[in-house]
């Protein structure tokens, strides 16, 4: 194939709305946390952070929400509403829609491992060659009286064998401080790449309550490649969130809401949109909502 | 765009059954659901896809003792306890045997449990307390169709039925189109109030949504269908994402349903009258819905009055939801025969106990109008 036709290829399948594939594709969550204003204000995520800054194109297929901690009742996030809003057209209406219209995927895990654990496919493989490994960092979002485990698990195969592959790292949290898992626990250390598929992260009880469910909101996760893709980190927010709320990866199974767009679009370098928030009653005001809306970066 | 229409039909019926309708020559009743409940009485053929069932009890997995003549059978009782057959009588049957719930295929339509309602208590079990419909075939909409859609609120609890207004659940109704914005989809929305209604209208019998079995009834005069819980053809037409009014498909509708508040003061009630623990309050049956297409399609109503939220949302409810291998089609005078296999009554100090079961069972799926 010629350059000339590759040139061809990739104007033709932006035109389609569709990024179509890349050298390398990694996942993008673009996320949130934004506070409820009393009085049924409108409140509106943070400039620049649903924006596609990178040089290459992100197509988007889900949004994931959660009320954040530390409000206490999950379920208060019946009383959010929210539109998305991008070049001035509304999505998924210029009304405001509650959340619980928006979630439209069965994605609840069994029980007590489901409030523990997020679970994430990603909509295309990734690809760790020989030898790389990923950063995976992990925070709490309370200090916790006696510790918490943190688990980040990946599932793939090998290319080369079809082999399953699975590469798994704990850490013990006691504070709110971040710590990187051992990068060697995710070290692809054979002779063949591997294509991960899922992503999964587990956050345990507080020490002292041994043997009780543990809480995923209590997790706050970021990755990124080492070697290889782009070295940049997978979950972009604001600068004062650094890590992503691993309830937000319950994209295939958690306790996390999740909309699946009627088809994926096209975040092109430097496009933006933006998320309009209300409470519908003053049970809600001052309550963080994390959202995050999930794609995959194709790199040319 | 074809000439061809697809519109969601629901074939829904209920039964309550004593055991001790059993007698020792017949150890098992078979009881047969009221055959025009499940009857196509239109023009068009209606294709159903899948299977619901659902019990109106109050109660997910034990069965309290409630001092008085019978005792109410839970959720995991009656799908321990009961089998079903259906067949379209004289063309075909689906299986040799009865079925059993347990034992039939189901797929994953519950949503997380919440961890507590805004006042921290237990109630409402379900995390968005949402119930979704996406149709397997979409339905086309012309440019100045209509949807209708009308909720009615059900009374669980005796002794709500005198709770102020404040406390009425609300709920959100949204129709999910394809088209209409970026990432090709679009929703009409309306939130409005769900009122409690005579439940005097219902199939189900008053108590097998009440602990106490002296339960007098809803407020008087309360329409089954209030004004004020209607998505009506105006506010759906102020809605409509596309430009000059052109056509667009309806993918599906979905009900949110905040009853939070409600639950916590009726957890409150139950308590006061000495009913004790009450398990998923509300969460089973909150409302009922009826919807109709105007300015074209077939105009009728989706399904016969009366039917709960969760039996007639297959993709998101609460209800115990089976997709059948294959689609069974109604022609028009067609009927199905449902039948459900009833256990023999417990022997306690050598009499038996009465002991009631009260079951749902919903067919959903679509009917062709031909244009």
């Amino acid at each position: 194939m010629t350059q000339h036709q590759r040139e061809i290829d990739y104007l033709v399948s932006l035109a389609q709305q569709s990024p179509g594939r890349g050298i390398v594709e990694e996942p993008r969550v673009y996320y949130d946390a934004i506070r409820i204003l009393p009085g049924q204000q409108i409140a509106r995520s943070a400039e620049g952070v649903f924006s596609n800054g990178e040089a290459f194109p992100v197509g988007l297929t889900h949004l994931t929400a959660a009320i954040q901690l530390p409000e206490d009742s999950a379920q208060l996030i019946q009383r959010v509403a929210m539109r998305l809003v991008m070049d001035g057209s509304y999505y998924q209406s210029a009304e405001f829609l509650t959340l619980p219209n928006w979630h439209d995927v069965q994605a609840t895990g069994a029980a007590v491992l489901g409030e523990s654990s997020a679970s994430y496919t990603f909509d295309r493989p990734l690809i760790v060659s020989s030898r790389n490994s990923l950063a995976v960092t992990a925070r709490l979002e309370n200090i916790p009286s006696a510790f918490r485990d943190v688990e980040v698990a990946f599932k793939g195969t090998g290319l080369l064998s079809n082999k399953p592959y699975l590469l798994s790292g704990r850490v013990r949290l006691t504070n709110v401080l971040a710590a990187t898992i051992n990068p060697d626990f995710f070290r692809n250390g054979g002779a063949e790449p591997i294509a991960l598929t899922d992503m999964t992260v587990f956050c345990s009880a507080d020490g002292e309550l041994d043997g009780g469910p543990g809480d995923i909101r209590e997790c706050r996760v970021q990755v990124r490649s080492i070697i290889d893709g782009t070295q940049a980190v997978f979950f972009q927010g604001p600068t004062v969130l650094p890590d992503m709320p691993a309830v937000l990866l319950g994209k295939t199974t958690g306790t996390c809401l999740v909309h699946r767009f009627n088809a994926p679009f096209d975040m092109l370098p430097g496009r933006s949109f933006y998320l309009e928030v209300i409470g519908l009653d003053s049970t809600v005001d001052d309550v963080f909502l994390a959202v995050g809306a999930h794609g995959t970066i194709f790199v040319e | 765009m074809s000439n061809t229409v697809h519109e969601p039909r629901v074939l829904w019926s209920s039964v309550e059954y004593s055991t001790l309708e059993t007698t020792t020559r017949r150890p098992r009743t078979r009881v047969v659901f009221r055959e025009r409940d499940f009857l196509n009485g239109e023009h068009y053929p209606i294709t159903l896809r899948h299977l619901l069932i659902d019990a109106p009890a109050l109660f997910d997995t034990f069965t309290p003792f409630v001092p008085g003549p019978y005792t109410r059978q839970s959720r995991a009782a009656w799908l321990a306890n009961v089998e079903l057959s259906f067949r379209v009588r004289g063309v075909s049957n689906f299986s040799r045997f009865n079925i059993s719930p347990r034992g039939v295929g189901e797929v994953p339509t519950d949503e997380p449990r919440g961890n507590g309602g805004a006042l921290g208590v237990q109630t409402s079990a379900r995390l968005f307390n949402a119930y979704r419909w996406t149709f397997t075939k979409p339905m086309n909409l012309p440019s100045d169709a209509v949807v209708d859609f009308e909720l009615g609120g059900l009374l669980a609890i005796d002794g709500t039925q005198n709770l102020p207004v404040d406390y009425f659940p609300t709920a959100t109704l949204a129709l999910h189109q394809k088209g209409g914005g970026f990432a090709n989809g679009s929703a009409r929305t309306q939130r409005v109030p769900l009122i409690p209604t005579d439940q005097q209208r219902l199939d189900f019998p008053v108590d097998a949504y009440s602990i106490a079995n002296n339960y007098l009834g809803g407020p008087a005069g309360i329409p089954a269908f209030p004004p004020q819980s209607r998505f009506n053809a105006r506010v759906f037409q102020s809605q409509n994402p596309n430009g000059a009014g052109s056509a667009s498909v309806m993918k599906g509708f979905s009900v949110a349903i905040d009853q939070q508040l409600w639950d916590a003061e009726a957890a409150l009630a139950a308590s006061v009258i000495g009913q004790g623990a009450i398990g998923s309050v509300g969460a089973i049956l909150p409302a009922r819905a009826r919807v109709a297409r105007g300015n074209g399609g077939s105009g009728a109503y989706w399904w016969r009055d009366g039917a709960p939220l969760s039996l007639v949302c297959p993709t998101m409810t609460t209800a115990h939801v089976y997709p059948l291998p294959a689609p069974i089609t109604l022609e028009p005078g067609q009927a199905l025969e449902v039948v459900a296999t009833m256990p023999q009554p417990t022997i306690f100090e050598a009499e038996p106990l009465d002991t009631r079961y009260a079951l749902a069972v919903s067919f959903a799926g679509e009917a062709r109008i031909y244009g």
